[in-house]
C-alpha cells in the first residue's frame, strides 16, 4: 500500500466522519426541547407575533426538517455557519477571530508538554526505579490530579501576584495588539517588528500554556517511560548493543522511535484536546479564544455556534488522528503495510 | 554497563552543553521578564482645581454597608503591592464576568442590556439617577438632559425642555430635532426586518402605549400617550431613550443586502464599528471588542445640571477591561493593575477588607432574588401551602448564610434604597414554623408515610449574579422548608431548559428568580406588560377562585396606581397590592442583592451605583 492511498484513504474516512458529527449534532439541537427563536427573542420579544414569524421565516425554522438539514449542510459547504443568536456576529467570523489566540496557546502548551514530558520520560526509564524517577512519578501524579482551573489560580497567586511575572490576558494593560496577520500574536508581534510586544505576549502566553500542558505532561511522561521500558528489553536491543553501537544511538534510534508509538498516539488526541478542551484554562485566564466561545453557545443554546464549533473540533480531531497515523507510518513503516 | 552510563554515552558533551545553554538562558530570560515593571499607561497629572462640594460618602439608609477596611490584625502573607505611588489619569475598570466582554455589544444605547457598564459614560438621557442622592445609597430619578417638564392633567402630553449649550461629541448641538429622531428611532423604525442582525431583539412592547414625538421648537419636545405610564420619568431615564447624534447617525444609515436591502438606522455604525453619537462625559477613544474598551474625556462636556455643581471628571481616560475569574480580579486590583473590580463573590469583599491598599463597596443594588410558585396545579395551587412556605423560610438566615452577607432582606419588589422599600420589607417574621406547620394541615397536606407532606422540584441557575450564588440560597430555602416537612428538590438548569420549565405554568413547581425592580428605568415597562397584561404564572381567577375576590381587589388597585395622579400616591398603591400579592401570591422576594465591589485605596469618594460608574465619575479622585 502506498504512503499516498494510505494517506488519501485516511482523509475519506475523516470526511465520513466529519460528516457524521454534523448530522448527530444537528439531530441532538433539534431534540432539545428548545426554541430558538424564544432564545434568540428572548420573553419580551417572543410577544410579538409579527417578529417571531419573521424571525423563524428567516431561519427557515418553519419548512420541515429534512429540509432545514439540507440547507444547513449546502450554507456550511459554502462556509456560511449563520449568526450567532448570541454575538450576533457571523460564527466564521466569530471563529476566526477566537480561533487563532486558542491555536497558539495550545501550540504553546503542547511544546512545554512536550519539552518536559518525553526528557522525563526517558530519563525515568533509563534511571528507572532511581531518585529522578520517583521524582518524575510524584510530579507526573501531582500534574494529572491537579485539576486545570486549581493549576491556573494557583500559578496566577504565585507568578502574578507574588512575582508580578504576567497577569491574565494576551497582554499587558496598556499593550496595543499587533496587526492582525495570522492572529497568532507572538508571530504577528514579530512580523511587525514589536519586540516589547512579543516579550509580553510571550510572559502572557506562559502560564496558561504551563496550566494547559501541565495535566498532559504527567500522562505523556509516563507513558514514555513505560513504552521505552518495554524497548528496552527487546532483543533487538540487545542485539544492537553487542553489534558495539553506542548507546545514544541505541536508545535514540532504536528504542525511543520504536517506543514513541504510544506517546505519539496520546499526543495527537492530546493536540485535538487542547485545541477543544481549553475552557477552564480559557476563563481562568480571560483568553479569548474558542473554549470562552464554546461556553458561552452552550450556555445560550446558541445553535450556529455550536454546529459550527462542534464541527470545527471534529475537523481538529479528524486532522489531529490523521498526522497521528502520517506519523506512524514514519515511525514504523510497517504501519503502511498492515 | 549501567544505566547511568547508557543515558550519558546517549548524549555528547556538545548536546548537553547546548541544553545547559538553553536552560540557563531561560532562566536568565525568565528573571529579566519577571523584574520588568508592568507597563502602564500612567503619568503625572496636576489634581483639578475644583473640588466636588457634595461628597458625603456616609450611608443613611441602615442596609447599605460601606465595609471600610482597615489594618489586618492577623499576619496575611502579602506582598507590596506594585500601585504606582504617582498620580495616574487612566482609571482601569473591570466587571467579573461581564457579559459585554462576550458578546459583541457596540455603542448602540438602544441595545437592552447596555444601561449598565460604560454606556451610560458616553450617552445621556432625558432624565437619570440624582448623584447626591446615589452617594446616600438611595435612588432617585432628576431631569438630565432635560430642563424642566410638564405633564397633562390625563399624564398622556409630556412637555420636555432640554437644555441648551450641549454638544455632542462631533461638536453637534444637542436640539429637539435629536430628541425626535433617537426617540422615533428606537420604538419606530422598522427593526422586525433586520431583527437578526441586532445584537438583542427590540423589546417594542409599549409602542401601543406611545401615540408619538413632536417638536414643539428646538428644545421643546412633547411625548403623546395613549395610555398612562407609570413613573414615566423613571422609564425615560432607561438607557433605550439615550439620545443620539441625529445627524451624525443619518449620515452612517445603511442598507443590508443581506437583510432585503432594509434600512439599518445607524445599527452597523453604532454597534458593530463602535460609532460615538453621545454627549456623555467620556467619548470612545479606542476598542478591541470584548477584549478591551478605553475612553476619553470630553473636554466639551456640558458639565452636567449647573445646580448639582459637577466637577470635571477627574480621569482622563477610563479603560474597561474583563476579568472571568473571582481570585483573578482580586489578584489583579491589588496589585494595582485594576482599580475598581465589580461583581465579587460576597466571600471576596470580606477577604479584601483585610488589605490596607484596597476598599471594599457593598451598596444598594436593584437586584432581587424572588422565589417564585406557580398556582395551576398540585400543592402551590393552594394559597395557604403558599403562605406557609413563605412563613417558614428564614429570610435572615438566607441572607447571612447563603449570601454571605452580600445580601439583605426585602419580601416586596423594592429593595433598599428606593423610597418606601421598608413597607413589606419584613412582612413575614423568620421561621415562623408552628404557624406554617398549621396553615399545612389546614391545606389538607399532613405528614405522608415517607415523613413529607409532599416533593416539589425548586428550579435554580447555576451561574451566580452579582457574586451571589442562586443554587446556595436553593440549598438553604431546602433546608428550611423541610422543617415543616415539605421536601424541595433542587434542580439546577442551564438557562434555556429553566425557562422552559418556568413558562410552563401547568406544572407544579417553584423557582428562584432575579429581578430588577423599581425606580429601575424598565420597571414602568413592567408594570404594564407584566403586572397589566399576563396572568402571573397561572395567578388567576380561574385557578384561585377562592381568593377571586382578593384577585378582583389585585387588579382594581392595579388599574388605580396607573391611573393615580403621580407617582408617590402610586407608590403607596403599589404597597397595596404588594401585601395581597405577598399574602396569596405566587412569589416572595428571598434576597436584595448589594453591590460586591473591591476598590483601589487611593481612590476617594468612590461610590458605585445602578450606572456603575455614571455619575460618581463626577466625584471619584486619586490621591
Amino acid at each position: 500500500m502506498s504512503l499516498l492511498y494510505y494517506i488519501l484513504r485516511r482523509i475519506l474516512l475523516g470526511i465520513i466522519v466529519i460528516f457524521g458529527v454534523l448530522t448527530l449534532v444537528f439531530i441532538i439541537t433539534k431534540l432539545i426541547p428548545q426554541n430558538p427563536v424564544a432564545v434568540f427573542l428572548g420573553t419580551e420579544g417572543m410577544r410579538d407575533p409579527a417578529l417571531v414569524k419573521q424571525v423563524t421565516e428567516q431561519w427557515k425554522l418553519d419548512r420541515p426538517i429534512w429540509e432545514q438539514y439540507i440547507y444547513y449542510v449546502g450554507n456550511v459547504l459554502r462556509g456560511e455557519f449563520g449568526r450567532s443568536s448570541w454575538s450576533r456576529g457571523p460564527v466564521i467570523q466569530d471563529l476566526a477571530a477566537r480561533f487563532p489566540a486558542t491555536v497558539e496557546l495550545s501550540i504553546f502548551a503542547f511544546i512545554i508538554a512536550m519539552c518536559i514530558a518525553i526528557p522525563t520520560g526517558i530519563l525515568s526509564a533509563v534511571y528507572r526505579d532511581k531518585p529522578v524517577d520517583h521524582f518524575s512519578r510524584v510530579l507526573s501524579v501531582i500534574g494529572i490530579s491537579g485539576p486545570p482551573f486549581w493549576w491556573g489560580i494557583l500559578f496566577l497567586y504565585i507568578f502574578y501576584f507574588i512575582l508580578g511575572f504576567a497577569g491574565s490576558g494576551r497582554l499587558s494593560e496598556g499593550m496595543t495588539p499587533p496587526m492582525h496577520v495570522t492572529g497568532f500574536y507572538l508571530i504577528d508581534s514579530l512580523i511587525e517588528g514589536r519586540f516589547d510586544t512579543f516579550f509580553d505576549a510571550l510572559k502572557h502566553i506562559f502560564l496558561p500554556a504551563l496550566t494547559l500542558g501541565i495535566g498532559a505532561t504527567g500522562f505523556t511522561s509516563r507513558l514514555t517511560r513505560s513504552a521505552l521500558l518495554e524497548v528496552l528489553r527487546k532483543d533487538y536491543i540487545k542485539t544492537a548493543r553487542m553489534k558495539g553501537l553506542k548507546e545514544r544511538v541505541v536508545i535514540y534510534r532504536h528504542a525511543l522511535r520504536n517506543a514513541l508509538i504510544a506517546p505519539v498516539t496520546y499526543m495527537g488526541l492530546l493536540f485535538g484536546s487542547m485545541l477543544g478542551g481549553s475552557v477552564l484554562v480559557e476563563t481562568v485566564f480571560t483568553w479569548r479564544g474558542m473554549g470562552q466561545y464554546i461556553v458561552t453557545a452552550v450556555f445560550a443554546t446558541d445553535y450556529p455556534a455550536i454546529l459550527a464549533t462542534t464541527l470545527v473540533i471534529a475537523i481538529i480531531y479528524t486532522v489531529s488522528n490523521l498526522v497521528v497515523d502520517i506519523l506512524y507510518t514514519i515511525i514504523d513503516p510497517r504501519v503502511r503495510v498492515a | 554497563m549501567s544505566s547511568r552510563t547508557y543515558f550519558k554515552k546517549a548524549i555528547t558533551k556538545v548536546q548537553a552543553a547546548i541544553i545547559a545553554i538553553i536552560i540557563i538562558a531561560s532562566i536568565g530570560a525568565g528573571i529579566y521578564l519577571a523584574t520588568l515593571p508592568p507597563p502602564t499607561a500612567t503619568v503625572t497629572q496636576t489634581v483639578p482645581t475644583t473640588v466636588p462640594t457634595t461628597t458625603v460618602v456616609t450611608t443613611t439608609v441602615p442596609t447599605t454597608t460601606v465595609v471600610t477596611t482597615t489594618v489586618p490584625t492577623t499576619t496575611v502573607v502579602t506582598t507590596t503591592p506594585t500601585t504606582t505611588t504617582s498620580v495616574t489619569d487612566t482609571l482601569v475598570v473591570s466587571v467579573i464576568g461581564a457579559h459585554w466582554a462576550n458578546v459583541k455589544f457596540g455603542n448602540d444605547p438602544s441595545n437592552d442590556g447596555a444601561k449598565a457598564t460604560y454606556i451610560p459614560l458616553i450617552y445621556e438621557t432625558l432624565f437619570t439617577y440624582d448623584p447626591i442622592s446615589l452617594q446616600k445609597g438611595e435612588l432617585k430619578i432628576i431631569p438630565w438632559l432635560a430642563e424642566s417638564y410638564s405633564v397633562s392633567n390625563d399624564q398622556l402630553t409630556w412637555t420636555i425642555k432640554i437644555r441648551k449649550g450641549i454638544k455632542f461629541h462631533s461638536g453637534n448641538p444637542l436640539t429637539a430635532d435629536d430628541v425626535i429622531y433617537s426617540f422615533n428611532r428606537y420604538w419606530f423604525a422598522d427593526w422586525g426586518k433586520i431583527a437578526t442582525y441586532l445584537v438583542m431583539a427590540r423589546l417594542k412592547t409599549m409602542p401601543n402605549y406611545i401615540v408619538g414625538f413632536e417638536k414643539i421648537d428646538d428644545y421643546t419636545v412633547q411625548i403623546k400617550l395613549n395610555k398612562t405610564i407609570p413613573f414615566f420619568t423613571t422609564y425615560l431615564a432607561d438607557t433605550l431613550w439615550s439620545i443620539v447624534d441625529s445627524k451624525l447617525v443619518k449620515a452612517h444609515e445603511k442598507t443590508l443586502p443581506e437583510y432585503g436591502n432594509a434600512n439599518d438606522y445607524g445599527y452597523t455604525f453604532l454597534n458593530y464599528e463602535f460609532g460615538d453619537a453621545g454627549t456623555g462625559p467620556y467619548k470612545v477613544k479606542k476598542v478591541e471588542v470584548t477584549v478591551r474598551y478605553e475612553f476619553e474625556r470630553f473636554e466639551d462636556y456640558w458639565g452636567g445640571p449647573p445646580e448639582l455643581k459637577l466637577s470635571k471628571p477627574y480621569f482622563k481616560y477610563i479603560v474597561y477591561i474583563p476579568v472571568n475569574e473571582d481570585a483573578d480580579g482580586r489578584f489583579k486590583l491589588l496589585r494595582g493593575d485594576v482599580h475598581v473590580v465589580s461583581d465579587f463573590l460576597a466571600d471576596t469583599v470580606k477577604a479584601l477588607s483585610k488589605y490596607p491598599e484596597v476598599k471594599t463597596f457593598m451598596g444598594p443594588s436593584p437586584l432581587g432574588f424572588g422565589l417564585w410558585m406557580h398556582t395551576v396545579t398540585g400543592p402551590l395551587k393552594d394559597w395557604r401551602v403558599r403562605k406557609a412556605i413563605k412563613m417558614a423560610l428564614n429570610y435572615t438566615e438566607l441572607n447571612l448564610v447563603a449570601g454571605a452577607g452580600g445580601s439583605v432582606t426585602a419580601q416586596g419588589f423594592f429593595l433598599p434604597g428606593m423610597p418606601t422599600w421598608e413597607e413589606n420589607a419584613r412582612y413575614f417574621k423568620d421561621a415562623q414554623i408552628a404557624e406554617a406547620n398549621k396553615l399545612l394541615d389546614e391545606a389538607g397536606y399532613p405528614v405522608q408515610s415517607d415523613g413529607w407532606r409532599f416533593h416539589i422540584n425548586l428550579y435554580l441557575r447555576p451561574e451566580p449574579r452579582w457574586g451571589l450564588d442562586f443554587t446556595k440560597y436553593g440549598l438553604l430555602v431546602k433546608a428550611q422548608l423541610a422543617k415543616v416537612k415539605i421536601d424541595a428538590v433542587p434542580v439546577v438548569l442551564q438557562v434555556s431548559e429553566y425557562y422552559a420549565h418556568v413558562y410552563n405554568p401547568a406544572e407544579s413547581m417553584m423557582w428562584i428568580q432575579p429581578f430588577d425592580t423599581l425606580p429601575m428605568p424598565d420597571t414602568p415597562m413592567y408594570l404594564c406588560t407584566y403586572w397589566g397584561q399576563q396572568p402571573w404564572f397561572g395567578y388567576n381567577k380561574t385557578t384561585q377562585p377562592e381568593i377571586a375576590d382578593k384577585i378582583d381587589l389585585r387588579w382594581k388597585l392595579y388599574n388605580d396606581m396607573i391611573n393615580a395622579p403621580d407617582d408617590a400616591t402610586r407608590m403607596k398603591i403599589f404597597h397595596e397590592i404588594e401585601k395581597i400579592d405577598l399574602e396569596y401570591g405566587p412569589y416572595v422576594t428571598i434576597a436584595a442583592a448589594l453591590w460586591h465591589v473591591g476598590y483601589n485605596a487611593k481612590l476617594k469618594n468612590f461610590f458605585w451605583s445602578p450606572r456603575q460608574l455614571f455619575p460618581a465619575i463626577f466625584y471619584v479622585t486619586w490621591s
